[in-house]
């Protein structure tokens, strides 16, 4: 493969509006069950497929204190079963209707997501409100689903590239809420018991703690409907307290070396604190972010790629959250070019910076980034997770339609304050996942090397 | 991988609201213009013009089955290197243009096939024409380009998998599968074998492989067919057709009792791979192979995810599935063998998996619902302009035929549980089973 992109290409390439076209969310038709319920729908009748999300605010940063994996084993304790339904069957009543139905746990959110042809929409309604008015928990799947996420959590360290963000979130983070992965360490999942899910299900499960997004080939009285029949009678107040973080960078110059002795390659992560999700700066943060490694012609791409051949891929991730965000270049290369790769890292890091970019360059960025911007929207999972976003992140229609706009304003002036104050490559953390023995004194010019197992 | 879309929106509410079902496949048809220019290149249009955009899809008959020992991976080095300049459009021009008009590239190459495509708004279609043409034509292979793009593709290995225990495993299940065909070696290629290709062994592979006449363009999307055609006849036919390329020879001998490789290599847990030998593309037991792939592997309810996930808790996860091939295939499962747990178990399980489904054959409700299921994605896989170009290319491709592409539902249709049943017993014997595991080695990773 050219780049790992292509799996997300050859999933939406669409219809899509003209590049420079204006995006126009569809309209949302909203509504509130007598519980709290707020359900959106948003009418697509193009094709005979409708997709939903059941969102709630109940992700692994709501874990108790050494409960870490709490939000996690819960979430998935809901698709192991009801009073009427075994998982198994569940699975395979969603299957024979050509229909799917997910759940997942993230660090913000948790919930449930899916897609159901049209005419057998009426499934995924009831089994959805079977699996949160009857969830059984059953202490033999607890004990089951215990042991798989544990033997989960032991099994990340197959992947030099997890372990290496992982270790990065835990840097930069420190003793946040969002440092630890929402399946929790061993050591807290073990001790997790049923009556630790059921109380966090009761807090956390609640109509006035989620949102549901509907979107396809349905109409609002339909979902109001079956919203009203399937979920009327669930009841329940949430009971999770607020988290309340601050976004506050490492101040200081330091590196991490997981020591992998049989690694051929090094895994490397570099950057700090970056933006919140509404952050003012986005814009020109995300202008910025595509000229330097947001593209196949991004800068980085170019130096280390293309030039010297020192990598398969580089890439700049800004994850952001509602209340923190980080910023860093992930990439990999053999363990005797990582001193290298970081040098370039750090000078493109000062040159955009210090000097603005040029007009014909950052025109590029921009088209790209605005040509592609209506792949966003194109399918209604997109529809549903936008509409899921303005909700958690307390954003306005507004926020995605003129994104483009906002962007073909910026100028070099705009970006460089921007490149300023959020590339925050002055002060860093870097995590290198590789051989210590041959990394370690490449390493010690960029900081503070603290050498480590690559398992604990 | 079969599946995609396109046409009017009233055909596919019709077709995918008699889903499942009563589906009528006969109405389930596309306006496509086909165009062959005297090079041998084929050209297939399908006007959409729903919405300003175009998916252009180039499809290469050549994957890594038509390598030789010594260039292994030359096939997927190409897929890289067509980014890398030809005469007009020089290094990095192709991405940069295509960017810098909000467009978008990419590729992939599999052991039959080597596919690039873009996706750009409708006024630049005669740049993407002029691209595309320019390095079918005049691909360059300058020293320097040659030797940076051997490194990333070498990282590319090592992550993939130098450093992946899956991708190690995955490598050593075919090197051991398969004695004689090119289906042995991995798509990426040995490494030494990345170390010594030279840049003649390039310049004769496309000549021979990277010629019009090997080729398959797929266009899709907001364009004028006579339009369109006038301008691939403008950039294209000035490139003469390459030498027929070598037949691939099917050499690969039967196999005569079961294979085992093992791999000591610091894990977490083990890794299990099984393979089994089945048929090619026009294998008449394609679609029960279809059939079976999702009852064994596919989603939550199926038969080894329920055996071996959630009834025994033997493995973390699974997955499977096998190529619709030139030639001859590997059925393969590959299971995430949970920590502390025994491979010989698991091996047991999907013994008896297998010799259920071998003796009994599938439930009405599986097979059903396996139907009702591959019918639905088959369908979804439609909703997209660069799918529908993907299947069209696809197809013609394998089959010379795009058409071919829908009898899919009506042969899944016509499978029955007997079928699936005979499948197994032909192809899924203990003795015709290859095993490769990697056993973890010294604890720590």
């Amino acid at each position: 493969m050219k780049t790992t992109w292509i799996l997300i290409v050859l999933c939406c390439i669409l219809i899509v509006p003209p590049a420079a076209a204006k995006i126009h969310l569809p309209q949302s038709n909203d509504f509130r069950l007598d519980n709290g319920l707020t359900v959106r729908v948003i009418e697509r009748p193009e094709l005979p497929l409708f997709s939903l999300e059941l969102c709630f605010k109940a992700g692994s940063i709501y874990d108790p204190e050494g409960q870490e994996g709490l939000a996690n084993l819960c979430n998935n304790m809901l698709m192991r079963g009801t009073t009427s339904r075994s998982a198994r069957q569940i699975a395979e009543e969603i299957s024979f209707g050509g229909g799917t139905l997910y759940n997942y746990c993230g660090r913000e959110t948790a919930g449930f997501s899916g897609e159901f042809l049209s005419e057998n929409g009426v499934k995924g309604f009831q089994i959805l409100a079977d699996i949160l008015l009857n969830a059984s928990f059953a202490n033999d799947e607890l004990i089951k689903t215990r042991n798989r996420i544990l033997a989960e959590i032991e099994s990340r360290f197959e992947s030099p590239s997890v372990i290496a963000t992982e270790e990065f979130y835990n840097q930069v983070l420190g003793e946040s809420k969002f440092a630890h992965i929402p399946a929790g360490s061993v050591s807290s999942v073990s001790t997790l018991t049923r009556e630790d899910v059921l109380d966090f299900f009761h807090l956390a499960y609640a109509p006035d703690n989620c949102i549901l997004v509907v979107c396809g080939d349905i109409n609002k009285k339909t979902v109001r409907e079956w919203a009203r029949q399937y979920l009327g009678s669930w009841r329940g107040k949430t009971g999770l307290a607020k988290t309340a973080e601050i976004n506050r960078p490492v101040a200081d110059r330091e590196v991490v070396i997981l020591d992998k002795p049989d690694a051929t390659q090094t895994q490397i992560r570099i950057g700090n604190i970056g933006l919140i999700r509404n952050h003012p700066d986005y814009i020109p943060f995300e202008t910025a972010r595509t000229v330097f490694a947001g593209s196949f012609t991004a800068r980085l791409i170019n130096e280390v790629r293309v030039k010297r051949g020192l990598t398969y891929n580089i890439r700049m991730r800004s994850p952001e959250y509602s209340q923190c965000g980080l910023v860093y270049v992930s990439t990999f290369t053999k363990n005797e070019s990582v001193g290298e790769v970081l040098d370039i890292i750090l000078d493109e890091t000062e040159r955009i910076r210090t000097e603005p970019i040029p007009d014909d360059e950052l025109k590029g960025a921009i088209n790209y980034r605005t040509g592609l911007y209506p792949l966003n929207f194109e399918t209604n999972d997109d529809i549903v997770d936008t509409y899921v976003n303005l909700w958690l992140y307390n954003l306005d229609k507004p926020y995605f339609e003129e994104f483009q706009e906002r962007m073909r304003m910026m100028t070099p002036e705009a970006v460089l304050a921007s490149t300023a104050a959020h590339f925050p490559f002055k002060d860093y953390r870097i995590v290198l996942v590789g051989k210590a023995d041959d990394i370690r004194s490449q390493a010690e010019a960029f900081g503070t090397v603290t050498v480590k197992p690559f398992v604990e | 991988m079969k599946q995609f879309r396109n046409f009017s929106v009233g055909v596919l509410v019709f077709v995918l609201a008699s889903l499942c079902f009563s589906l009528v496949s006969a109405e389930f048809r596309h306006d496509v213009t086909e165009h062959q220019l005297d090079n041998g290149l084929t050209v297939l249009l399908y006007e959409n013009h729903t919405a300003p955009v175009i998916s252009y899809y180039t499809f290469f008959k050549v994957g890594s089955r038509n390598e030789r020992p010594g260039i292994t991976g030359i096939s997927h080095f190409f897929e890289h290197m067509m980014f890398n300049g030809a005469e007009k459009y020089g290094p990095q021009m192709f991405d940069l243009q295509l960017e810098s008009n909000g467009g978008y590239s990419n590729a992939y190459t599999s052991k039959n096939l080597t596919v690039y495509y873009e996706n750009f708004s409708s006024d630049i279609l005669e740049l993407v024409i002029d691209m595309e043409s320019d390095r079918m034509a005049t691909l360059a292979f300058e020293p320097e380009m040659l030797a940076s793009e051997i490194g990333v593709v070498k990282e590319e290995r090592r992550v993939s998998v130098d450093n992946d225990n899956t991708g190690i495993l995955w490598e050593e299940l075919f090197a051991t599968a398969f004695m004689a065909h090119s289906y042995s070696w991995p798509i990426v290629g040995w490494m030494d074998d990345l170390n010594s290709i030279t840049r003649e062994d390039c310049l004769e592979y496309h000549r021979t492989y990277y010629a019009p006449n090997n080729a398959v363009v797929v266009i899709s999307g907001d364009f004028e067919t006579e339009q369109a055609v006038d301008l691939m006849i403008r950039y294209f036919s000035h490139i003469k057709a390459g030498p027929p390329p070598v037949e691939v020879v099917q050499n690969e001998p039967a196999q005569r009792g079961p294979r085992r490789a093992v791999i000591k290599r610091a894990a977490q847990h083990p890794h299990l791979m099984r393979g089994y030998h089945v048929g090619d593309k026009d294998s008449e037991d394609l679609y029960a192979l279809e059939i079976l792939q999702f009852i064994l592997l596919t989603g939550e309810s199926c038969r080894l995810h329920q055996t071996l996930v959630n009834d025994l808790e033997l493995s973390l996860g699974l997955f499977g599935g096998f190529d619709w091939g030139f030639d001859p295939s590997l059925f393969y499962l590959y299971a995430a063998v949970s920590p502390g747990k025994d491979i010989a178990d698991v091996e047991a399980a999907i013994d008896s998996v297998l010799n259920d489904l071998s003796g009994f054959g599938p439930t009405d409700n599986e097979l059903q619902r396996a139907k009702n299921s591959l019918t639905a994605n088959f369908y979804k896989g439609y909703k997209t302009n660069g799918g529908m170009a993907h299947q069209i290319g696809y197809y013609q491709t394998l089959y010379g035929d795009w058409r071919k592409m829908y009898s899919f539902v009506d042969n899944i249709k016509a499978v029955t549980a007997e079928d699936v049943k005979n499948t197994v017993i032909k192809y899924f014997s203990p003795d015709a089973a290859t095993t490769a595991v990697l056993v973890p080695e010294g604890g720590a990773l």
